[in-house]
């Protein structure tokens, strides 16, 4: 994972804990990382190290922890340089879903080592989507749910949240439905 | 082989969304979607009324020296607004006209408003949009580095703060340390001294009423023997013929000399009393028990005292020579300040046992320093002290001696109680001509 992830890890445990329990979380993960550099690449290991002593040291369910970082994550983005790029992505919930994988593939120019992840949206019915998720790695699932809520924050709009399947549960991916309103 | 297919002109519009067509009078004659939307009148108009070319220089930019620039780099500068489009002028030979495909030059993502285009008007395939990214992402990554710079160098301060400190609470613990050793030395020595006094005072007041009754008595030994030698006399005046007994008894004693020598020996034995009393004097006077407290005293007398007691040494070949100057009596601690001239006099006499000089002397000079300080001054022509230990000598337990003979106390203490009277003990020496200390202390 690139530094930005764990960047924004620290970032949003600060910003709603207080450095200090940054601080017990980076110990307990035995983490001796100062500062995360976004444009470097860690160890996935280091990410997962941080999810679950976060997870032990706030009393909080990791799945919990990811949803949060999940809709932590968009408005971390949008306000770290990566503003513009999303709003190239789309101004609708679907179009943006729609045009996740385009978004990875650019900031795959910059950060050349990433292993993003694959969406795949279809549009049901009326303000109903079906998204796909694709990811070589594990437990993420419910980052994307916290993701979808971010977005829906982001893009003004109300959003419902799934998951139909899932690949911990041995099927072949994860997949989500979205119910969605505009404002 | 050869290419065989070619985009149609309105999915090559979209896809170079920039672009646009001049034929062989420079009149556009097509152009992209959004140079359309950017420059409405586009069409029809004249090449050079639409753009500038800042590069490459042409001279005469007609249509036939542009043809010939197909392999440059061009950047058209748009004359209605803060546009800049880098691309290749590609000349078509079967309809006399030069496409020119291109995009914005675009450095900074907040330029694309000032050109009024958004990322999305850039085609998918060109590149521009991932190179702002790139840029912004290297823009990014700065101000990064620099905060962390920031931070860094704050860490560094901290530590050197913390260094500083920590230095600063060494020095403190050394200090400490030093006093903690030179109170402990001073008390060593204060005890040694005290029980050295009182064993001097107690020596001195016992050997005191022996000395004073044979001392008493001395005195009526003379008188009885003046009586007796005048007895014997009127005997001899008035009985000049003596018996035989008595005349073989005044010669087997030999009376004559008898007569002579017997107010010699008492007179003599008059003589070592005294100095015996004085001795004791001395002897009290240096420990100076009775004196705990500050006192006026006349410091002189401290000094004689002191070398009353190093007499014995003294004698083996050391002359003092006292320059004693007219002093007021000083406010001070009198049995430590003697503390101080048996040190200093006690160093130069073993300084002076060390050299091969011929005229051993130790010079006392005693003088007013000023209105505000009286000064003493003791020098010896021994060996002189090294350069090398001359800075440690009031060091405590630095010495030269064999453990057996010193402390290394001595000028440590000295050193301290001429401190304690708010005064100054400095030592000039030098090698082979000899030392000398200079004690300053204040009159009040």
């Amino acid at each position: 994972m690139y530094g930005l992830v764990n960047k924004a890890i620290r970032d949003m445990v600060c910003s709603r804990f207080g450095e200090e329990t940054w601080n017990k979380i980076q110990h307990k993960a035995e983490v001796e990382v100062d500062t995360f550099i976004s444009m470097e690449s860690y160890p996935d290991d280091v990410t997962h190290r941080l999810v679950k002593a976060a997870s032990l040291v706030l009393g909080l369910p990791a799945s919990a922890i990811m949803q949060a970082f999940g809709e932590f994550w968009v408005q971390y983005t949008s306000e770290e340089g990566y503003g513009e790029l999303m709003a190239m992505s789309g101004d609708t919930l679907p179009e943006f879903l729609q045009n996740l994988d385009d978004l990875h593939t650019r900031v795959g120019i910059s950060f050349p080592k990433l292993q993003p992840p694959s969406f795949d949206c279809e549009e049901i019915e009326g303000q109903k989507l079906h998204l796909h998720y694709h990811s070589h790695r594990e437990g993420l699932a419910p980052m994307v749910v916290g993701l979808v809520k971010g977005l829906g924050t982001h893009l003004n709009t109300d959003v419902e949240v799934t998951q139909i399947q899932s690949k911990s549960e041995g099927a072949d991916h994860d997949e989500f439905t979205i119910q969605y309103k505009p404002n | 082989m050869q290419p065989q297919f070619t985009l149609p002109p309105h999915l090559l519009a979209k896809s170079f969304p920039f672009h646009f067509v001049f034929n062989g009078d420079r009149t556009i004659i097509q152009s992209g979607e959004v140079l359309q939307r950017l420059i409405p009148d586009i069409i029809g108009s004249q090449f050079t009324k639409c753009f500038q070319i800042n590069r490459p220089i042409i001279q005469t930019a007609n249509f036939a020296a542009i043809s010939k620039q197909s392999h440059s780099i061009f950047i058209l500068k748009s004359l209605h607004s803060e546009m800049t489009l880098k691309g290749q002028m590609i000349p078509v030979d079967d309809c006399e006209a030069i496409f020119f495909l291109g995009s914005p030059v675009v450095t900074e993502i907040s330029q694309l408003n000032h050109i009024g285009i958004k990322l999305k008007d850039f085609a998918i395939h060109d590149s521009a949009a991932d190179f702002l990214f790139l840029l912004q992402a290297k823009s990014r990554l700065m101000d990064e580095l620099a905060e962390r710079e920031v931070k860094l160098k704050d860490i560094l301060r901290g530590k050197e703060e913390i260094a500083t400190l920590a230095e600063a609470r060494a020095r403190d613990i050394e200090q400490a340390l030093e006093n903690l050793q030179r109170t402990q030395a001073q008390l060593i020595q204060a005890e040694k001294m005290s029980g050295l006094g009182q064993m001097v005072a107690g020596i001195a007041h016992e050997i005191n009423n022996p000395v004073n009754f044979i001392n008493g008595n001395l005195t009526h030994i003379d008188q009885y023997v003046q009586s007796l030698i005048t007895l014997l006399k009127l005997y001899q005046q008035y009985f000049p013929q003596a018996s035989p007994e008595i005349t073989d008894c005044m010669e087997e004693i030999d009376l004559e000399f008898l007569l002579i020598d017997l107010p010699r020996i008492v007179a003599s034995m008059q003589t070592g009393t005294s100095r015996i009393r004085d001795i004791v004097l001395s002897l009290r006077n240096f420990s100076r028990l009775d004196e705990a407290e500050q006192k006026d005293v006349d410091l002189h007398e401290g000094i004689d005292s002191t070398l009353l007691i190093l007499n014995h040494k003294l004698k083996q070949g050391i002359e003092v020579v006292r320059k004693y100057g007219d002093l007021p009596k000083i406010l001070c601690y009198p049995s430590q300040l003697n503390q101080v001239f048996m040190n200093i006099l006690s160093n130069a006499v073993d300084a002076l046992f060390e050299t091969d000089v011929k005229s051993k002397q130790i010079v006392i000079q005693t003088c007013v320093a000023g209105s505000k300080q009286v000064c003493i001054s003791i020098q010896d022509n021994g060996n002189g002290i090294p350069p090398e230990i001359k800075e440690r000598i009031f060091n405590p337990f630095f010495t030269t001696k064999p453990s057996s003979k010193g402390t290394g106390l001595g000028l440590s203490i000295c050193h301290q109680i001429i401190e304690k009277h708010q005064g100054t003990i400095d030592v000039i020496s030098e090698l082979g001509k000899g030392t000398e200390f200079t004690i300053k202390i204040p009159i009040s």
